[in-house]
């Protein structure tokens, strides 16, 4: 991907797709704190080491008080709530198996429900600091409409080392009829998976959910890892998949 | 649900048509019998197609002309126009009040707005076949998705 301009960026909050509602949306700043170690055989100079990282994620909406899109979901209650978050930069409209994008959870912090001069697209705004990793990862599942199990897309990426880990978020945007769904992340030393393992399975999904899980280290001699879903019973399911190593 | 000019369009000539005695086309008649109101794009058009992520939500302008007769001289028809500048109880010729009454302009705009964002003063209004009518425009913003 070379520069872009987002137009099409994919903001997944919890089960809600606020991509048709966000009109921005800020995945940082991450920083780290700069504890000082300043001595007086620094030579005059300040002298600091990289302390605890943080960072907070924010989307400006258009808002939109429909059941199930955005005010009606996270209001009020949502405050102090944690959610998976995923974000996905894209200037196309498609997004692809393999896309970078940033996935992490966090606690929303602040949420403004009506911003707006008179005569302007009434705004939300919303503010999460993350309560946990950021993580650059790769989208394994591309927001899409299941009705039968499957496998995702192979997706070259080395595992993670035993100071690693990995890192993986789900969205279930919608879901109907069916009796439930087991989504997984897996990882195999070939682009095949003729030696598939499970590394991530999420919560069994029975409605709209979202769930962010993390795995200690495996080695990095695992070079594949992909999306999978096993569907029981009747009807669809529409979710993302996103994970990283880090 | 896409942005539908025609059906836009079509939204906001039916809300004109609530004025009685407005004759009301949905583009620029051939043949103006004033008063006479029609619907044309706005220049430009689409100042903003990305209000959000995802063609999520566009903001397009149309703007309504009327036109009147200046036979009887300047006067009346400054006083033709008066009505239809004019707002609130009683004021059965509004077009702010018309268009404002129905906002998704009969389901063209559903879930979303419009509203009128300016009424200007009485001017010329030239007509693509060279004639001219006294007149005055409208313009009218509206927000709707481009899925």
């Amino acid at each position: 991907m070379a520069t872009f301009v987002g137009l099409h960026n994919r903001v997944y909050l919890g089960h809600l797709d606020l991509s048709g509602q966000a009109r921005q949306v800020d995945f940082g700043t991450l920083t780290a704190a700069m504890a000082d170690v300043t001595t007086f055989n620094d030579g005059g100079y300040t002298c600091v080491l990289p302390g605890l990282r943080s960072g907070s994620f924010s989307v400006t909406a258009n808002q939109d008080f429909a059941a199930d899109v955005l005010d009606d979901e996270l209001g009020v209650a949502a405050l102090g709530a944690q959610y998976a978050v995923t974000v996905v930069p894209n200037p196309s409209g498609t997004v692809a198996a393999g896309d970078a994008c940033w996935l992490s959870r966090g606690v929303i912090g602040s949420y403004n429900p009506v911003d707006g001069a008179v005569g302007a697209v009434a705004s939300a705004m919303l503010t999460m600091p993350y309560d946990t990793g950021t993580i650059r990862g790769v989208v394994g599942h591309p927001l899409a409409a299941r009705t039968t199990t499957g496998n995702g897309t192979a997706i070259a990426l080395t595992g993670p080392t035993t100071s690693q880990k990995l890192w993986a978020a789900l969205h279930v945007t919608a879901y109907s009829g069916l009796t439930n769904v087991v989504v997984k992340v897996q990882s195999d030393d070939g682009s095949g998976f003729a030696s598939a393992t499970d590394r991530i399975t999420f919560a069994t999904v029975t409605g709209k959910t979202s769930e962010f899980a993390t795995l200690a280290g495996y080695g990095a001699t695992e070079t594949h890892h992909r999306a999978t879903w096993t569907v029981s019973g009747t009807g669809s399911i529409s979710f993302v998949v996103a994970f990283g190593v880090l | 649900m896409p942005l539908d000019v025609a059906a836009i369009r079509a939204g906001l000539a039916d809300r004109l048509r609530t004025i009685a005695g407005l004759r009301v086309s949905e583009y620029e008649p051939d043949t103006v019998n004033t008063p006479h109101a029609w619907v044309t794009l706005s220049d430009p058009f689409m100042p903003e197609p990305h209000e959000a992520f995802k063609d999520g939500l566009a903001q397009v302008e149309f703007t309504v002309r009327i036109a009147v007769s200046d036979g009887a001289g300047f006067a009346r028809a400054q006083a033709a126009l008066d009505g239809f500048v004019s707002s609130g109880t009683g004021m059965a010729s509004s077009v702010i009040d018309a268009v404002m009454g129905d906002q998704t302009l009969g389901g063209a705009l559903p879930g979303h707005s419009c509203r009128v964002v300016e009424v200007s003063g009485i001017r010329q209004l030239e007509l693509a076949g060279g004639v001219s009518y006294v007149g005055i425009e409208i313009p009218i913003r509206a927000y709707c998705p481009r899925t």
